[in-house]
């Protein structure tokens, strides 16, 4: 495990996000879980809910623009937040499994979408590490 | 890196980085901002981004950024970027992902005192009606089929349905209607999306105010919009929420492959990503912005329901008409045409934080305000000072845009380290402004300080003869999402 999960960067306007993860499993998990963290959900029961996920994508960057952005659609479908992934599959580009969260009564910061702009996955010094900016 | 000795002063309010400051600019870029402001603006990277502006191709005359600009993804927030059609690009980041969010006024024919007793029990019953739709709250689930509609008849649907007056469409945009919308190219995702988010507010910098005219600086152009000193009105703030966010997510991920490997155009970030205005492509994703735009009219039109229901049951029998002022996009693409190096030219207009502001005679203006020009709607940040301007003939040099609004000039996570949402609430009740809002960060995040001066911003925009103050609008509750 990685020291730090996630932190949030600085950013004027939007939301900043750099993962980080041993492995791109883990990185893409963190990215993941500190998207939906900082909506600060305010959730219905801690009765966990499960969705399958699926992604095929060119290249690294679009693999996780990709699976983010599915992520974001089922939360806004469904009114729940996600915490992890179960990896069934994981190559740089495809993804297969199963993300698992909970359902939530409210958000306090609604994210409208992921962005490409200065998206960046890499690995230095056997670490992962990914940076993102979401538009909210 | 951009320095400020890289910018020509064109005037007192409008600098240009030459064309010659990088070599794949097609075009030099040009910031409305007086010295100070500028200053402000060189501490993010909205400049750089802006020069980024000037590399698409097909781009007119030059790449702006308004005073409010600020560092945001692809272009600033606060960037104008006319594109010629023939030959040109179409670029959906250049809109941004909340399509149409935008501005609607209702002027109420109640005086401040007159409301004032009420104050509280209005804002209340605002917020009651007005679901955020993070969530909890929202009151009509559509299914495909009524989604398909109002993306096809935007505003117009509802109307239709009773949820309006034709008086509403007429002092709307494009009526609250854009013809070349196809529901068809909409994905599905985006329309699940959609489906219970008719009549939300949303997060983030989006709003409903009741507010008073403070200020009138021309009392003529004031009477022809039907303003007058110490009148109620309602300023609503919002966009196509999850559906348009979904349609802009789409077009752009569909867009990156093709513009790289089919069209070989090279954009210095790929949330530029583009492809010709008139390929099949092109056409396709001007469907279905334009579709989402509806959606936006719609959401506004919706909104404008609930808090007309509200006011008739606070105020009863002393209860007066809120009828529209005007509703204008501030994040859209339009066709346009334009005079360059002497010669009309079709442009996509795109607007990305900026506001369109028609001048006197242009025939896109509903008969009311063709006289006089386009009713432009700027919001303050909150708590602050709001404001009703009117489009020029002067515009022109920006085809006919002006700011958005205040521009953020520090990030939340600084506001929230600087301010607590409780404070801020005591500070703006200090004021004599209420406000209701079910989040305290959210509270912080917004907080005036947070935010440009929006007098000095309106000022520079008034100064440069873009568009010119008509009255002040200063707050009195305020009704936030979450």
């Amino acid at each position: 495990m990685a020291k730090r999960n996630y932190e949030v960067l600085e950013h004027p306007a939007d939301l900043k996000i750099r993962a980080y993860g041993h492995d791109l499993k883990e990185v893409f998990s963190n990215m993941l879980r500190g998207m939906f963290e900082t909506c600060r959900p305010e959730l219905v029961d801690q009765k966990p809910v499960i969705r399958n996920i699926q992604i095929k994508a060119g290249d690294l960057e679009s693999l996780l623009m990709d699976f983010l952005s599915r992520a974001l659609y089922l939360s806004d479908i469904n009114n729940e937040i996600y915490q992890s992934v179960d990896f069934e599959a994981m190559t740089g580009r495809e993804l297969r499994g199963k993300i698992k969260g909970w359902k939530f009564k409210k958000l306090q910061t609604e994210i409208k979408a992921v962005t490409w702009y200065d998206i960046k996955i890499e690995k230095k010094d056997n670490l992962w590490m990914a940076t993102v900016l979401f538009d909210i | 890196m951009l320095i400020k000795q890289n910018l020509k002063k064109i005037n007192d309010y409008l600098w240009e980085i030459p064309r010659t400051y990088r070599s794949d600019m097609r075009v030099p870029a040009r910031v409305y901002a007086n010295e100070k402001m500028l200053d402000q603006i060189f501490r993010d990277k909205s400049l750089e981004q802006l020069v980024n502006v000037t590399t698409l191709p097909g781009i007119q005359k030059y790449a702006l950024a308004m005073p409010d600009c600020h560092e945001g993804y692809a272009s600033p927030i606060g960037g104008v970027a006319a594109i010629k059609i023939s030959g040109g690009i179409i670029s959906p980041g250049m809109q941004g992902y909340d399509i149409n969010c935008g501005m609607k006024l209702l002027k109420s024919g109640l005086f401040e005192k007159e409301t004032k007793p009420y104050l509280e029990k209005l804002a209340s019953e605002i917020q009651e009606q007005v679901p955020s739709g993070l969530g909890r709250g929202r009151r009509v689930k559509l299914d495909i089929a009524g989604i398909n509609e109002i993306l096809q008849k935007g505003a117009e649907k509802l109307v239709e349905q009773g949820y309006g007056v034709k008086d509403d469409l007429d002092n709307c945009e494009a009526g609250g209607r854009l013809d070349w919308a196809d529901a068809s190219v909409v994905s599905t995702y985006a329309k699940n999306r959609g489906r219970d988010q008719v009549g939300t507010l949303g997060s983030g910098n989006h709003f409903l105010e009741i507010q008073k005219v403070e200020e009138i600086f021309n009392s003529g152009v004031a009477e022809a919009f039907g303003l007058f000193k110490d009148q109620i009105v309602v300023m609503i703030h919002c966009g196509s929420r999850g559906l348009g966010h979904q349609v802009c997510t789409d077009n752009l991920r569909e867009f990156i492959p093709l513009m790289e490997n089919k069209y070989k155009i090279v954009v210095p970030d790929r949330e530029f990503a583009c492809v010709p205005f008139n390929s099949p492509e092109g056409k396709r994703a001007l469907a279905a912005s334009a579709a989402a735009a509806n959606y936006a009219w719609a959401n506004r039109q919706m909104i404008a329901y609930f808090v007309r229901k509200a006011w008739k049951s606070v105020l009863g029998s002393r209860d007066s008409d809120l009828r529209v002022l005007y509703d204008v996009a501030h994040n859209i693409i339009k066709k346009e045409k334009y005079i360059v190096d002497g010669r009309e030219i079709e442009v996509a207009v795109h607007r990305k934080g900026a506001t369109r502001a028609f001048p006197p005679g242009h025939s896109e203006l509903p008969a009311v305000y063709r006289k006089v020009g386009q009713p432009v709607l700027i919001p303050g940040s909150m708590g602050t000072a709001s404001y009703v301007l009117v489009g020029t003939e002067k515009g022109e040099e920006s085809f006919y845009s002006v700011n958005h609004g205040a521009g953020r000039a520090m990030s939340r996570h600084a506001a929230i380290r600087a301010v607590r949402g409780e404070e801020v609430v005591r500070q703006l009740k200090e004021k004599g402004i209420l406000v209701k809002c079910r989040s305290r960060q959210g509270i912080a995040e917004e907080a005036p300080l947070a935010y440009k001066d929006i007098n000095q911003v309106v000022d520079i925009v008034d100064r440069a003869g873009l568009a010119k103050k008509v009255v002040r609008l200063t707050p009195l509750a305020v009704i936030k999402g979450e």
